[in-house]
Protein backbone atom coordinates (compact mmCIF):
# COMPACT_ATOMS: atom_id res chain seq x y z
CA UNK A 1 0.00 0.00 0.00
CA UNK A 2 1.29 3.19 -0.43
CA UNK A 3 2.46 6.11 2.13
CA UNK A 4 0.99 9.03 1.70
CA UNK A 5 3.67 11.44 3.55
CA UNK A 6 3.06 14.62 5.40
CA UNK A 7 2.94 18.08 2.91
CA UNK A 8 2.55 15.29 -0.33
CA UNK A 9 0.49 16.73 -2.98
CA UNK A 10 -2.80 14.53 -3.33
CA UNK A 11 -5.13 16.91 -5.55
CA UNK A 12 -4.74 19.39 -7.60
CA UNK A 13 -7.54 22.23 -9.68
CA UNK A 14 -7.53 25.45 -11.10
CA UNK A 15 -9.54 27.99 -12.60
CA UNK A 16 -9.83 30.88 -15.03
CA UNK A 17 -11.11 33.85 -15.32
CA UNK A 18 -12.17 34.63 -18.56
CA UNK A 19 -11.65 38.08 -19.85
CA UNK A 20 -14.69 39.74 -17.89
CA UNK A 21 -15.39 42.79 -20.36
CA UNK A 22 -17.09 45.56 -17.95
CA UNK A 23 -17.20 43.58 -14.65
CA UNK A 24 -16.46 46.02 -11.42
CA UNK A 25 -14.86 49.17 -13.77
CA UNK A 26 -13.65 51.70 -12.05
CA UNK A 27 -15.89 49.94 -9.17
CA UNK A 28 -14.89 52.80 -5.50
CA UNK A 29 -17.10 50.55 -3.07
CA UNK A 30 -14.83 50.36 0.33
CA UNK A 31 -16.96 47.33 1.56
CA UNK A 32 -15.59 44.23 0.75
CA UNK A 33 -17.64 42.97 -2.32
CA UNK A 34 -17.67 39.78 -4.34
CA UNK A 35 -15.41 39.60 -7.20
CA UNK A 36 -17.12 38.42 -10.19
CA UNK A 37 -14.67 35.69 -11.48
CA UNK A 38 -17.21 33.98 -13.58
CA UNK A 39 -18.82 35.81 -16.63
CA UNK A 40 -17.02 35.60 -19.66
CA UNK A 41 -14.81 32.43 -20.82
CA UNK A 42 -14.28 31.16 -17.69
CA UNK A 43 -12.87 27.89 -16.57
CA UNK A 44 -12.94 25.69 -13.96
CA UNK A 45 -15.70 24.40 -11.67
CA UNK A 46 -18.53 26.66 -10.01
CA UNK A 47 -21.76 26.13 -8.05
CA UNK A 48 -23.59 27.04 -11.09
CA UNK A 49 -23.03 28.69 -14.89
CA UNK A 50 -23.04 32.46 -12.95
CA UNK A 51 -22.27 31.18 -9.90
CA UNK A 52 -18.47 32.79 -8.59
CA UNK A 53 -17.93 30.32 -5.93
CA UNK A 54 -15.26 28.14 -6.72
CA UNK A 55 -15.78 24.12 -5.90
CA UNK A 56 -13.22 21.60 -5.45
CA UNK A 57 -13.65 17.64 -3.95
CA UNK A 58 -11.25 17.23 -1.62
CA UNK A 59 -10.19 13.66 -1.35
CA UNK A 60 -8.65 13.05 1.78
CA UNK A 61 -9.63 13.21 5.95
CA UNK A 62 -6.10 14.16 6.30
CA UNK A 63 -5.05 17.38 4.49
CA UNK A 64 -5.53 20.98 3.92
CA UNK A 65 -6.13 23.36 0.74
CA UNK A 66 -3.55 25.84 -0.76
CA UNK A 67 -5.19 28.53 -2.80
CA UNK A 68 -3.27 30.47 -4.98
CA UNK A 69 -4.43 33.49 -7.06
CA UNK A 70 -2.97 36.09 -9.70
CA UNK A 71 -5.24 38.77 -10.89
CA UNK A 72 -4.78 41.99 -12.86
CA UNK A 73 -5.68 44.30 -11.00
CA UNK A 74 -5.21 48.30 -11.89
CA UNK A 75 -5.88 50.94 -9.00
CA UNK A 76 -6.85 55.13 -9.91
CA UNK A 77 -4.98 55.91 -6.46
CA UNK A 78 -3.32 58.58 -5.88
CA UNK A 79 -3.64 57.92 -1.70
CA UNK A 80 -4.36 54.52 -0.62
CA UNK A 81 -4.93 50.95 -1.23
CA UNK A 82 -7.52 47.70 -1.93
CA UNK A 83 -7.80 44.69 0.45
CA UNK A 84 -8.80 41.14 -0.98
CA UNK A 85 -9.98 37.95 0.98
CA UNK A 86 -10.97 34.58 0.60
CA UNK A 87 -14.55 33.31 1.84
CA UNK A 88 -14.41 29.01 2.61
CA UNK A 89 -17.21 26.59 2.82
CA UNK A 90 -17.99 23.22 3.38
CA UNK A 91 -21.86 23.36 2.33
CA UNK A 92 -22.18 26.23 0.28
CA UNK A 93 -23.86 28.31 3.50
CA UNK A 94 -21.73 28.74 6.50
CA UNK A 95 -18.84 30.69 5.15
CA UNK A 96 -16.14 31.46 7.25
CA UNK A 97 -13.73 34.86 6.39
CA UNK A 98 -10.45 34.18 5.92
CA UNK A 99 -8.16 33.99 8.43
CA UNK A 100 -8.26 37.32 9.21
CA UNK A 101 -11.46 39.51 8.88
CA UNK A 102 -9.99 41.73 6.93
CA UNK A 103 -8.13 39.24 4.81
CA UNK A 104 -3.86 38.25 4.77
CA UNK A 105 -3.72 42.10 4.08
CA UNK A 106 -5.96 44.15 5.96
CA UNK A 107 -8.57 46.03 3.61
CA UNK A 108 -5.88 48.62 1.97
CA UNK A 109 -2.37 46.53 2.27
CA UNK A 110 -2.88 44.73 -0.80
CA UNK A 111 -1.68 46.95 -3.65
CA UNK A 112 -1.99 50.87 -3.80
CA UNK A 113 -0.06 53.85 -2.25
CA UNK A 114 2.19 54.73 -4.86
CA UNK A 115 -0.20 56.68 -7.20
CA UNK A 116 -2.03 54.98 -10.05
CA UNK A 117 -0.61 51.25 -9.70
CA UNK A 118 -1.31 48.51 -11.78
CA UNK A 119 -0.26 44.97 -10.83
CA UNK A 120 -1.06 41.43 -9.78
CA UNK A 121 -3.11 40.65 -6.90
CA UNK A 122 -1.54 37.37 -5.89
CA UNK A 123 -2.16 35.29 -2.78
CA UNK A 124 -1.53 31.73 -1.05
CA UNK A 125 -3.79 30.75 1.33
CA UNK A 126 -3.52 27.79 3.21
CA UNK A 127 -6.35 26.09 5.16
CA UNK A 128 -4.17 24.83 8.18
CA UNK A 129 -3.76 29.13 8.40
CA UNK A 130 -7.08 29.74 8.80
CA UNK A 131 -7.57 27.27 11.32
CA UNK A 132 -4.92 27.93 13.78
CA UNK A 133 -6.17 31.64 13.52
CA UNK A 134 -9.40 30.85 13.67
CA UNK A 135 -8.94 28.12 16.88
CA UNK A 136 -11.56 25.64 14.55
CA UNK A 137 -10.45 22.66 13.13
CA UNK A 138 -12.71 22.84 10.28
CA UNK A 139 -10.82 21.38 7.29
CA UNK A 140 -8.21 18.56 7.48
CA UNK A 141 -10.68 16.02 8.53
CA UNK A 142 -13.43 16.85 5.66
CA UNK A 143 -14.10 15.09 2.55
CA UNK A 144 -16.26 16.28 -0.55
CA UNK A 145 -16.89 19.77 -1.87
CA UNK A 146 -15.21 22.67 -0.07
CA UNK A 147 -16.46 26.42 -1.72
CA UNK A 148 -14.95 29.21 -2.32
CA UNK A 149 -15.15 32.72 -3.70
CA UNK A 150 -13.15 36.50 -3.31
CA UNK A 151 -13.92 39.21 -1.84
CA UNK A 152 -11.88 42.73 -3.09
CA UNK A 153 -12.50 47.00 -1.47
CA UNK A 154 -10.45 49.72 -2.04
CA UNK A 155 -9.73 51.68 1.01
CA UNK A 156 -10.43 55.19 0.15
CA UNK A 157 -13.27 55.35 -2.31
CA UNK A 158 -10.57 55.29 -4.93
CA UNK A 159 -11.17 53.37 -8.44
CA UNK A 160 -10.35 50.21 -8.85
CA UNK A 161 -10.45 47.77 -11.93
CA UNK A 162 -10.15 44.45 -10.62
CA UNK A 163 -9.17 42.18 -13.72
CA UNK A 164 -10.13 43.82 -17.00
CA UNK A 165 -10.28 47.48 -17.71
CA UNK A 166 -12.86 48.27 -20.01
CA UNK A 167 -13.36 45.24 -22.96
CA UNK A 168 -10.80 47.31 -25.47
CA UNK A 169 -8.03 46.10 -22.62
CA UNK A 170 -9.42 42.40 -21.61
CA UNK A 171 -6.85 40.18 -19.22
CA UNK A 172 -7.66 37.35 -17.10
CA UNK A 173 -6.75 36.08 -13.79
CA UNK A 174 -5.95 32.85 -12.20
CA UNK A 175 -6.57 30.91 -9.49
CA UNK A 176 -4.94 27.30 -8.51
CA UNK A 177 -5.25 25.01 -5.74
CA UNK A 178 -3.58 22.31 -4.03
CA UNK A 179 -4.70 19.69 -1.84
CA UNK A 180 -1.34 18.32 0.58
CA UNK A 181 -1.24 15.72 3.23
CA UNK A 182 -0.78 16.45 6.62
CA UNK B 1 -0.04 -0.10 -7.62
CA UNK B 2 -0.92 3.39 -6.84
CA UNK B 3 -3.60 4.37 -9.26
CA UNK B 4 -4.44 8.29 -9.77
CA UNK B 5 -7.30 9.90 -9.79
CA UNK B 6 -9.02 13.15 -11.55
CA UNK B 7 -7.11 16.18 -9.83
CA UNK B 8 -4.48 14.37 -8.79
CA UNK B 9 -0.79 15.72 -9.63
CA UNK B 10 1.37 13.72 -12.05
CA UNK B 11 4.40 16.19 -12.17
CA UNK B 12 5.83 19.24 -11.47
CA UNK B 13 9.18 20.76 -12.86
CA UNK B 14 10.71 23.47 -11.55
CA UNK B 15 12.94 26.03 -14.14
CA UNK B 16 15.47 28.45 -12.88
CA UNK B 17 16.29 31.98 -15.04
CA UNK B 18 19.72 32.05 -13.93
CA UNK B 19 21.81 35.43 -13.89
CA UNK B 20 20.79 36.57 -17.09
CA UNK B 21 22.33 40.05 -18.46
CA UNK B 22 20.58 43.22 -17.74
CA UNK B 23 17.39 42.99 -20.60
CA UNK B 24 17.25 46.77 -20.57
CA UNK B 25 13.74 47.25 -22.82
CA UNK B 26 12.34 50.71 -24.20
CA UNK B 27 10.48 48.89 -26.59
CA UNK B 28 6.18 48.93 -26.89
CA UNK B 29 6.90 45.40 -29.26
CA UNK B 30 7.26 42.11 -27.66
CA UNK B 31 10.66 40.69 -27.09
CA UNK B 32 11.90 37.18 -25.80
CA UNK B 33 12.75 37.12 -22.14
CA UNK B 34 16.44 35.96 -21.33
CA UNK B 35 15.74 32.77 -19.46
CA UNK B 36 19.07 31.23 -19.74
CA UNK B 37 21.80 33.48 -17.98
CA UNK B 38 24.44 31.74 -15.54
CA UNK B 39 23.71 28.27 -13.68
CA UNK B 40 19.68 28.43 -15.55
CA UNK B 41 18.48 25.12 -14.83
CA UNK B 42 15.55 22.57 -16.05
CA UNK B 43 14.85 21.23 -19.64
CA UNK B 44 15.33 23.21 -22.35
CA UNK B 45 14.40 23.03 -25.91
CA UNK B 46 17.20 22.09 -28.45
CA UNK B 47 15.87 24.76 -30.42
CA UNK B 48 16.60 27.76 -27.84
CA UNK B 49 17.87 27.83 -24.24
CA UNK B 50 15.09 30.52 -24.03
CA UNK B 51 12.77 28.03 -24.50
CA UNK B 52 11.26 25.73 -21.30
CA UNK B 53 10.61 21.98 -22.51
CA UNK B 54 7.85 19.81 -19.96
CA UNK B 55 7.08 16.00 -20.69
CA UNK B 56 3.86 16.06 -20.68
CA UNK B 57 2.88 12.05 -19.14
CA UNK B 58 -0.88 11.95 -19.48
CA UNK B 59 -3.63 12.10 -22.29
CA UNK B 60 -6.35 13.46 -20.02
CA UNK B 61 -4.58 15.69 -17.87
CA UNK B 62 -4.35 20.03 -17.78
CA UNK B 63 -1.38 21.94 -17.46
CA UNK B 64 -0.51 25.37 -14.72
CA UNK B 65 2.49 27.44 -15.47
CA UNK B 66 3.33 30.33 -13.38
CA UNK B 67 6.38 32.19 -13.10
CA UNK B 68 8.19 35.09 -11.12
CA UNK B 69 10.47 37.46 -13.03
CA UNK B 70 11.75 40.80 -11.11
CA UNK B 71 11.15 44.07 -12.37
CA UNK B 72 11.69 47.29 -12.90
CA UNK B 73 10.38 50.22 -14.57
CA UNK B 74 11.39 53.72 -14.90
CA UNK B 75 9.83 56.23 -15.21
CA UNK B 76 6.82 54.62 -14.71
CA UNK B 77 4.18 56.88 -16.50
CA UNK B 78 2.84 54.08 -17.91
CA UNK B 79 3.02 50.13 -17.61
CA UNK B 80 4.40 46.78 -19.12
CA UNK B 81 2.99 43.28 -19.24
CA UNK B 82 3.83 39.65 -20.28
CA UNK B 83 3.08 36.99 -22.07
CA UNK B 84 3.79 33.64 -23.35
CA UNK B 85 3.84 31.88 -26.49
CA UNK B 86 3.60 27.61 -26.08
CA UNK B 87 3.65 25.34 -28.20
CA UNK B 88 2.96 20.87 -28.43
CA UNK B 89 5.41 20.23 -31.62
CA UNK B 90 8.21 23.89 -31.24
CA UNK B 91 7.28 24.52 -34.30
CA UNK B 92 3.50 26.04 -34.73
CA UNK B 93 3.18 28.44 -31.73
CA UNK B 94 0.18 29.75 -29.89
CA UNK B 95 -0.10 33.61 -27.61
CA UNK B 96 -1.14 33.07 -24.60
CA UNK B 97 -4.44 33.23 -24.60
CA UNK B 98 -5.42 36.32 -25.19
CA UNK B 99 -2.82 38.32 -27.26
CA UNK B 100 -1.29 40.92 -25.37
CA UNK B 101 -1.46 38.33 -22.46
CA UNK B 102 -2.82 38.10 -18.72
CA UNK B 103 -2.41 41.34 -17.67
CA UNK B 104 -2.85 43.37 -21.26
CA UNK B 105 0.68 44.98 -22.36
CA UNK B 106 0.56 48.14 -19.81
CA UNK B 107 -1.28 45.70 -16.42
CA UNK B 108 1.67 44.08 -14.81
CA UNK B 109 4.08 47.11 -13.55
CA UNK B 110 3.40 50.96 -13.64
CA UNK B 111 1.59 53.78 -14.07
CA UNK B 112 2.76 54.91 -10.03
CA UNK B 113 6.34 56.37 -11.13
CA UNK B 114 9.32 54.27 -10.48
CA UNK B 115 8.97 50.82 -9.49
CA UNK B 116 10.64 47.25 -7.97
CA UNK B 117 8.77 44.45 -8.17
CA UNK B 118 8.34 40.56 -8.33
CA UNK B 119 6.05 40.20 -10.93
CA UNK B 120 3.65 37.06 -10.65
CA UNK B 121 2.07 35.08 -13.56
CA UNK B 122 0.02 32.00 -13.91
CA UNK B 123 -1.43 30.10 -16.86
CA UNK B 124 -4.43 27.70 -17.55
CA UNK B 125 -3.98 25.43 -20.52
CA UNK B 126 -7.93 25.04 -20.41
CA UNK B 127 -7.87 29.00 -20.99
CA UNK B 128 -5.55 28.41 -24.07
CA UNK B 129 -7.96 25.12 -25.29
CA UNK B 130 -10.90 27.51 -25.36
CA UNK B 131 -9.31 30.83 -26.60
CA UNK B 132 -7.33 28.84 -29.45
CA UNK B 133 -9.71 25.68 -29.74
CA UNK B 134 -6.67 23.26 -29.12
CA UNK B 135 -6.73 20.13 -27.13
CA UNK B 136 -3.69 20.27 -25.07
CA UNK B 137 -5.75 17.95 -22.75
CA UNK B 138 -4.99 15.32 -24.61
CA UNK B 139 -1.59 15.67 -26.28
CA UNK B 140 1.01 13.94 -24.54
CA UNK B 141 4.88 14.21 -24.83
CA UNK B 142 6.63 17.55 -25.02
CA UNK B 143 5.25 21.26 -23.96
CA UNK B 144 7.06 23.93 -24.84
CA UNK B 145 6.89 27.71 -23.99
CA UNK B 146 8.87 31.01 -23.63
CA UNK B 147 8.33 33.96 -22.45
CA UNK B 148 7.88 37.83 -23.90
CA UNK B 149 7.96 41.25 -22.55
CA UNK B 150 6.72 44.83 -23.74
CA UNK B 151 6.21 48.16 -22.73
CA UNK B 152 3.50 50.09 -23.16
CA UNK B 153 4.16 53.52 -24.05
CA UNK B 154 7.95 54.91 -23.23
CA UNK B 155 9.19 53.72 -20.35
CA UNK B 156 12.17 51.77 -20.01
CA UNK B 157 12.01 48.44 -17.79
CA UNK B 158 14.43 46.03 -16.99
CA UNK B 159 13.43 42.30 -16.51
CA UNK B 160 15.33 40.65 -14.25
CA UNK B 161 19.05 41.41 -14.04
CA UNK B 162 19.24 45.50 -13.60
CA UNK B 163 22.75 45.77 -14.04
CA UNK B 164 25.75 43.10 -13.22
CA UNK B 165 26.48 44.28 -9.93
CA UNK B 166 22.51 43.51 -8.72
CA UNK B 167 22.23 40.22 -10.07
CA UNK B 168 18.77 38.70 -9.64
CA UNK B 169 16.65 35.63 -10.95
CA UNK B 170 13.11 34.45 -11.99
CA UNK B 171 12.02 30.97 -11.69
CA UNK B 172 8.71 29.13 -13.94
CA UNK B 173 7.42 26.21 -12.76
CA UNK B 174 4.97 23.81 -15.09
CA UNK B 175 2.57 21.32 -13.13
CA UNK B 176 0.97 18.53 -14.86
CA UNK B 177 -2.38 17.02 -13.18
CA UNK B 178 -4.65 14.95 -14.42
CA UNK B 179 -8.02 16.11 -15.29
Amino acid sequence: MPVIYPGAPIGSSSWTTGDLPAAHVGVTTTSFFVLDINRDDETGSYTAADSNICTYTKQHNSSHLLINWWLPVYHAGPGAGTGIRLRLSLDNSSYVVDALDNGPAHGWGALGYGGNTSGTWGFTWDTACIDSFRSTSLYASHTGTVYFYFEVKTWSAEALYPITYTSSYPKYGAIELMEYAV
Amino acid sequence: MAILGSSNLIREELYCTGQPGASVSSSTSWFTFNINGTNYNGARATSSTNVLQFEKQSSNSYIIMSASFPGYITPGSSGNGVRCQWSLDNSTYYIDALAEGPNHRWGLMGYGGNAARITKLMWDSRQFDLQHGTNTTAHTGNWYCYFQRANWTTDTTYWITYASGHLKYGTISIKEYLA
